[in-house]
């Protein structure tokens, strides 16, 4: 078998009773009596995975996306069709099953490890890498009770990742615990796909799924729309959210929150781009220190509200590097639509690819309308020889110091 | 050297006949998972208790209390012989070894009635054979049945001290060995119920309800706190005697009969002890075989409604 996951002909109906005293009435009609809708949330999926590669799942939410994840890891089974996947399958679907807040860490950890197929034998040999992985070494001995839940989910994540599966299955990129842990677990995720393992990943991040996958279906009311090449099913995917959000943006997405007035239209982003200020050109490739314009352009027809305008710089790591919003700057936005221009004089920015990124929220700067990304995002490369996030402005200076100065200065002689 | 795993949309038919495959290896499977029952039985245990002072002492504690309780309302104060020319204590012993089989199997049942629904997020979530969610409170309640019996021959033992010429028991003898095949009989009976009640709450959440009724008839129903002989003993009418059918037909007049056999406070402890062992081996491995079977069905789809 030269593909770790095979799907063929999956479907997954779900049966929706109004009542629970339908369900009865249909049992004991013994089929006579019809009291339930059906509902398809997955319908004729078939996929295969080859070894070693990622496959990205892209689609809106109540796709079908987490019940064929759920399928592939066990939990549910299909109502058509069947699958085949081949070595160890881990998911990290849950972290933390069965944790207790009253047990110690330890204790947790055992259990989970238990519930995820873990033999003594194997929890004992791994029980220490788990700890280092979670960094928590001072903390396993008390209830988890007295953790704080970024700290819960690191024992969790840590866990989950040390079944060292074949294939792997992620509904979203767990980015738990603080940065550096954050950092970590995706370093985890990374390690997995070098070392050759089938990855199903399943995000509402598409530029996650470019980086991870090499291939991506995008998954619509329950069916396979589209499979490919993980860029190009991203894109589409893209363009087909941007479609749907322009001809009904008060259904919108996730991402633009209707304000709860009926029938009114949430202001939104239509077009965001970074310029050269010189030519007015859109770029996505600058030397730092150079100058650059970030343009926005918003509409806002029903709602007579003021605005403001987030704009900031996320390096591909999810290290934030700059962000501002014109609130926190005190220049008022409004109107029905406009264009906003956040002008920087040298942009300040080392060597690296940045994610550019819109808010546009209430006039208090607290309620997100829209979060738009741009479509490219803006490399930038160095003048300068130096590492890290920003030019930091510097001189040196080297001098001669007889060694007895040293010695007394170190001695704190008077 | 990989595992293939295939999974496929099946026949109901085929459910079935895997629902069956997997009712007759489930003690492989508790084999199996050893590390996971283990693991549950201890958070089961120590859980119950977690932030107390007393811990797990508390599961000593409670039959203790009982069992005084029981000796100061219906011994002393009410003076209760439960049969004629017995002796003050006889009924305290009657009354709580009763009490203690039947707890291992109504705190059994009523735990794993919403066992499958209580850990709803973890069914949704991670593929584990659920069915071994229930083995650990039986496994628990095993553990309160053994320190019951503690307390019993601990009881005892004062008793002796205090006033010998009252006391219905000393020390176990040797029928006491058949303690083990009942209790196990009884926990396997107590599962397999269990199975099938945590099943049905997922799709009928009245279960819990309905049980909990069920339950206390069925405590009354059941020789614990009289004397079976008592009711047989009606008088010739035709009532009275289907009565007596009634009574032996319920699964625990086997299990009250042989616990206290196998205590020795009954008149014949040998006989009564190895009656209802013989008597409640069929309502057991029933009870667990087709609880399991019920349990088996309908797993494919609990994720789908809990």
């Amino acid at each position: 078998m030269k593909n770790a996951v095979e799907v063929q002909g999956v479907g997954k109906q779900y049966k929706i009773y109004s009542y629970p005293h339908d369900r009865i009435l249909e049992v004991f009609s013994l089929g006579r009596l019809k009291r339930h809708k059906s509902l398809w949330a997955l319908k004729d999926i078939s996929l295969r995975v080859p070894w070693g590669s990622a496959l990205g799942l892209v689609g809106e939410n109540g796709a079908g996306k987490s019940t064929l994840l759920k399928i592939l890891a066990g939990t549910t089974y299909p109502t058509q069709g069947s699958y085949r996947i081949q070595g160890k399958v881990a998911s990290l679907l849950e972290l933390g099953a069965g944790f207790h807040a009253d047990f110690s860490g330890r204790e947790n950890i055992y259990m989970n490890a238990a519930i995820l197929g873990f033999s003594r034998k194997e929890v004992e040999k791994k029980f220490k890498e788990i700890v280092e992985f979670s960094g928590l070494e001072a903390f396993i001995d008390s209830p988890i009770r007295t953790y704080s839940s970024g700290m819960v989910m690191r024992l969790g994540f840590s866990t989950a990742v040390s079944v060292d599966p074949d294939v792997l299955i992620i509904d979203e990129i767990f980015a738990v615990g603080d940065m550096e842990f954050q950092r970590k677990c995706v370093d985890k995720i990374w390690e997995f796909k070098r070392r050759g393992k089938t990855i199903l990943f399943c995000s509402h991040s598409l530029y996650d799924v470019r980086q991870l996958c090499e291939k991506a279906i995008w998954i619509k009311d329950g069916r396979i729309e589209l499979f490919g090449d993980s860029v190009d099913v991203t894109n589409r995917y893209a363009e087909f959210q941007k479609a749907r959000l322009e001809r009904d943006a008060p259904a919108g997405t996730c991402d633009a929150r209707p304000l709860g007035v009926g029938g009114k239209k949430v202001p939104r982003v239509e077009k965001a781009w970074v310029a050269d200020p010189l030519t007015g050109e859109q770029v996505t490739q600058v030397f730092s220190g150079d100058p650059v314009d970030v343009m926005v352009e918003y509409v806002n027809q029903d709602s007579p509200l003021d605005l403001c305008v987030g704009i900031g710089f996320t390096r591909v790591d999810t290290t934030l590097a700059f962000a501002v919003t014109t609130e926190m700057d005190g220049v008022a936005v409004g109107g029905k639509a406009g264009r906003v221009t956040l002008k920087i004089p040298r942009l300040n920015l080392l060597e690296g690819d940045f994610v550019v990124f819109v808010y546009l929220m209430d006039g208090k700067g607290i309620h997100r309308y829209h979060q738009y990304l741009t479509e490219n995002n803006l490399s930038v490369r160095n003048r300068v020889r130096a590492a890290g996030l920003y030019p930091q402005e510097h001189t040196w200076r080297v001098e001669d110091v007889p060694l007895s100065t040293l010695g007394g200065e170190a001695g704190g002689a008077p | 050297m990989t595992t293939i795993q295939e999974v496929k949309a099946r026949h109901w038919t085929h459910v079935a006949a895997d629902a069956l495959r997997e009712a007759l290896i489930y003690p492989l499977k508790a084999y199996r998972h050893r590390y996971l029952v283990a693991n549950a039985f201890r958070r089961e245990l120590f859980g119950r208790f977690k932030g107390s002072i007393l811990g797990v002492g508390w599961v000593l504690i409670h039959p203790v209390f009982l069992f005084v309780t029981y000796y100061l309302v219906f011994g002393l104060l009410f003076n209760m012989r439960g049969k004629p020319n017995a002796p003050v204590s006889w009924y305290s012993f009657y009354l709580f070894s009763g009490i203690l089989i039947w707890m291992l199997f109504s705190e059994t049942t009523l735990r794993s009635c919403t066992i499958v629904v209580d850990n709803g997020n973890l069914i949704q979530k991670v593929a584990f054979p659920s069915e071994l969610l229930s083995l650990p409170l039986v496994l628990v309640n095993m553990v309160v049945l053994g320190v019951g019996l503690l307390v019993v021959y601990a009881g005892s033992a004062v008793w002796a001290l205090i006033e010998p010429s009252t006391l219905a028991i000393t020390w176990p003898g040797p029928e006491f060995i058949l303690i083990f095949p009942l209790a196990l009989e009884v926990a396997l009976f107590a599962l397999g119920i269990g199975l099938f009640l945590a099943a049905a709450h997922v799709f009928l959440r009245d279960t819990l309800q309905i049980y909990t009724v069920l339950l206390l008839f069925w405590f009354f129903v059941s020789p614990i706190f009289w004397y079976p002989d008592f009711v047989a003993r009606g008088g010739g009418a035709d009532f009275l005697s289907r009565m007596e059918e009634f009574i032996k037909a319920n699964p625990f007049y086997s299990y009250t009969l042989g616990m206290r056999g196998a205590i020795g406070i009954t008149d014949h402890p040998w006989k009564d002890a190895l009656a209802g062992v013989a008597g409640g081996l069929l309502p057991a491995l029933a009870a667990f075989f087709l609880g399991c079977f019920f349990f088996n069905l309908l797993k494919r789809r609990f994720a789908d409604e809990v």
